[in-house]
């Protein structure tokens, strides 16, 4: 068996948890009500996080939790009871950035202090600073290509966790206050208003102008294509942008790279005839056009997305989710998105292939007929078989 | 409290001297995000300033990727730093850098993020005697400045009159908006989603960077400043291009100068920042509908459907058992609490049950005012 980084896979809420995990991730990272970068995102009550993290030991996943804001002397004194209780609910690390919260969580407990992203680590020396406070591993910044993580690792014995799929900062992550000054929303602490995304109009010397252009907005990432370049880097972990993002996108990218490693596990590459397969899977989930990024060389002007956001709708949709599967009878969809009589939707089950249900009935739970489904609602469909309990459901825009 | 600033011509040296101003901070274009002197142009400046008796602050303020790292160190080695007192720094990689390969004073630009004691501190343990001063974040309201004053004993810098760095990205973000290739461009930039115009864009060697449009002035609050301890008050015209302003600096300090004059003379809007109060995170709680997050204690469940005078579908989310005649609590989206007895429990199938566990999910009778994502609890 081939050695191959763990798919660590974001889980913005218990319900993404449990998809991305049955969706093959080997880790997630999460938030609880604070301390993290994503105010706006649903995050994890205590118990919340202590199911969390049991629901992932059951299935020998891990579960990192972010305390990856830049955080102020109050809220570090907020700190102690929090990372008191990851422990005892045996959280398998923490994801930091912030170098008074390193330094507080490595004297306050024995948690496993992964540094994050935002902390821009991006060269040898930068890890070995780190790795003195008793950090563990090194989330690089977006902006190190493998070559130069593959040196990393050597020099310092540091693990090494890259992204390899989802948004992108333009910005040095931790580097951007924009949303600070414009907005009174700290950036570091979990206020990000997305200002990079914004239209701009430029004015250059000599009157040239550049007008009505997204010139700090960054394509995605994309890494299914250089998942070999990982592999050969000693990569430890691959990680998925994406704590905001849906459970349809957390189980796609969970399963997609968790398959295509498991490929590589057993036959030492990737050449397989699912490849064009497991491109096509990432291409149904939202996201902007995609790019290397900086992965193997430094990003250039291909990797800006100088386009609206939202402007190109995804070729697929979530329909929604398998809540039950009543034998013979029917199986019961928890509705995102409406559908009608009369379409074709696929089931993406947490293993296996995918299967096509032609919609030729819609029933209300106590089962008078419908014409259509509406969002947030149950819905009976025609019967399946198969283990189809928690299948993601879509279908074509 | 004493001033320090950047230098890049001899008249600006010579202008520090003038104005009694003992610490310059000089650099060249391959280490730093906002200086244009070539490396030959930094050397004969080193040696000017030295002739001139003043303190040196050789500034190496960019992130260095690993393989930049050897490029940047032979730069810097080829920098001859007898004469220079001081290195400023920011990268930690940087730091660990010079901390083993030479002997000079450490001056550690914590500009970004580090608005704790506990990091600050460590810098200051970790450093240890090599140490000499902290630059301190430019969004510490005074009484973390004033706070820091207390438990720091390394010497403390802010940003006291400059531009604010809004952003900094290694991809050069105007070259393909122009047909220029110049190795610095310049632009403002303004947003229809955004009532703030004319951000300062510049792309050099080291990328992309996006200024406020008004600069800091913390030129009124420099009795304060004074007072609170804070030893050096950084004056940054690197954006500006305006070094004979450091004139009218010194005379608004001394009172030669009213702070009106001054900022009518000063080419941009000049703000405060957050010195009087960062309140940067009271709009997170705006962010998301607070109630619906689920408070633990009694906690059951979801109401994932509601059908008018049919039923409600909950789904049982929590250890805690639901049976008939269990007296719970919808909590809705709005915040109303509505009590309720249960009645009657039904599977998806509609088989009457009389107990349903976790992750089950369950009908049970109608009740008006309960919506999608209402919360049950035990009552």
């Amino acid at each position: 068996m081939n050695k191959v980084p763990e798919v660590l896979a974001p889980a913005g809420s218990l319900e993404k948890l449990k998809v991305a995990i049955d969706y093959g991730a080997n880790a997630v990272y999460l938030a609880g009500q604070q301390f993290g970068l994503r105010s706006a995102a649903e995050n994890f009550t205590y118990d919340e996080l202590k199911e969390g993290v049991e629901y992932a030991h059951d299935r020998s996943a891990l579960v990192y939790v972010v305390l990856n804001g830049f955080l102020h002397d109050e809220d570090i004194e907020k700190l102690n009871d929090f990372i008191q209780y990851l422990e005892q609910i045996k959280v398998d690390a923490v994801i930091v950035s912030d170098l008074g919260v390193v330094k507080f969580v490595s004297d306050n407990s024995n948690l496993e202090v992964h540094l994050s992203t935002q902390a821009s680590c991006l060269n040898s020396y930068n890890a070995k600073f780190w790795k003195k406070l008793g950090v563990t591993r090194v989330v690089l910044g977006r902006e190190a290509t493998l070559s130069e993580a593959k040196q990393i690792k050597e020099k310092t014995g540091l693990e090494i966790e890259m992204f390899v799929h989802g948004s992108m900062c333009m910005a040095y992550s931790g580097n951007c206050v924009i949303s600070n000054f414009t907005q009174g929303r700290d950036s570091n602490r979990g206020g990000c208003a997305h200002s990079c995304r914004f239209e701009y109009s430029l004015k250059f010397e000599d009157n040239i102008e550049a007008k009505n252009r997204y010139f700090m907005s960054s394509k995605d990432l994309n890494g299914l294509r250089v998942l070999e370049q990982f592999v050969e880097a000693g990569i430890d972990s691959i990680k998925i942008e994406g704590r905001m993002k849906s459970e349809l996108y957390a189980g796609t990218t969970s399963k997609v790279y968790s398959e295509a490693l498991n490929f590589y596990k057993e036959n030492g590459s990737f050449l397989s005839n699912d490849l064009l397969k497991w491109e096509e899977e990432l291409s149904k989930i939202v996201h902007r056009d995609y790019s290397e990024a900086s992965l193997i060389n430094k990003a250039d002007k291909s990797s800006i997305f100088d386009e609206r956001e939202h402007s190109k709708e995804s070729e697929y949709k979530v329909v929604g989710k398998i809540v039950e599967s009543i034998k013979d009878q029917a199986i019961v969809i928890h509705v995102k998105n409406a559908f009608n009589i009369g379409d074709q939707v696929e089931i993406f089950p947490p293993k296996g292939e995918k299967l096509i249900l032609n919609i030729d009935w819609i029933k209300q739970v106590d089962n008078p007929l419908l014409d259509r489904s509406k969002p947030s609602t149950l819905v009976k469909l025609p019967f399946l078989e198969g283990e189809l309990e928690n299948s993601l459901v879509r279908m074509k825009s | 409290m004493k001033f320090v600033t950047y230098a890049q011509t001899k008249f600006e040296l010579e202008q520090a001297t003038e104005l009694n101003i003992r610490q310059v901070i000089l650099s060249c274009r391959e280490l730093s995000r906002s200086i244009r002197n070539t490396a030959s142009e930094l050397e004969v400046l080193i040696n000017y300033a030295f002739d001139l008796g003043l303190e040196i602050i050789l500034e190496w303020d960019i992130l260095v990727s690993e393989s930049e790292f050897e490029a940047k160190v032979k730069v810097f080695g080829d920098i001859n730093i007898e004469k220079v007192s001081h290195l400023r720094i920011q990268d930690l990689g940087v730091l660990e850098y010079v901390l083993e390969n030479t002997d000079k004073k450490i001056q550690y630009i914590a500009e970004t993020g580090n608005a704790n004691l506990v990091g600050l501190k460590y810098l200051e343990e970790y450093i240890a005697e090599r140490l000499d001063t902290l630059i301190l974040s430019y969004q510490l309201p005074k009484t973390k400045l004033t706070e820091f004053r207390q438990q720091l004993s390394c010497k403390l810098e802010i940003l006291g009159l400059g531009p604010i760095l809004l952003f900094y990205s290694p991809r050069e973000l105007l070259s393909p908006l122009i047909d220029i290739r110049d190795e610095f461009i310049e632009a403002t930039g303004e947003s229809e989603e955004s009532p703030h115009k004319g951000f300062p864009i510049v792309q050099n060697q080291h990328g992309t960077f996006m200024y406020h449009l008004k600069d800091l002035c913390l030129l009124e609050e420099f009795s304060e400043l004074e007072k609170i301890g804070i030893d050096y008050f950084r004056v940054d015209f690197n954006m500006i291009k305006k070094p004979h302003l450091l004139r009218q600096v010194m005379d608004v300090t001394n009172n030669k100068l009213s702070i009106k004059d001054f900022k009518t003379a000063y080419p941009k809007g000049l703000i405060k920042g957050y010195y009087n109060i960062n309140k940067s995170n009271v709009l997170f709680s705006k962010l998301k509908n607070y109630r619906l997050i689920r408070k633990d204690k009694d906690y059951l469940g979801e109401v994932v459907e509601a059908i008018k005078d049919k039923y409600i579908v909950i789904k049982v989310k929590s250890e805690s058992h639901l049976s008939l005649g269990t007296q719970i609590e919808f909590v809705t989206p709005e915040g109303k609490n509505i009590p309720f007895t249960i009645s009657q429990l039904k599977s998806l199938s509609l088989n009457p049950i009389e107990k349903i566990n976790k992750d089950q999910i369950v009908l049970i009778d109608y009740r008006s005012g309960i919506w999608n994502k209402s919360q049950v609890y035990l009552a």
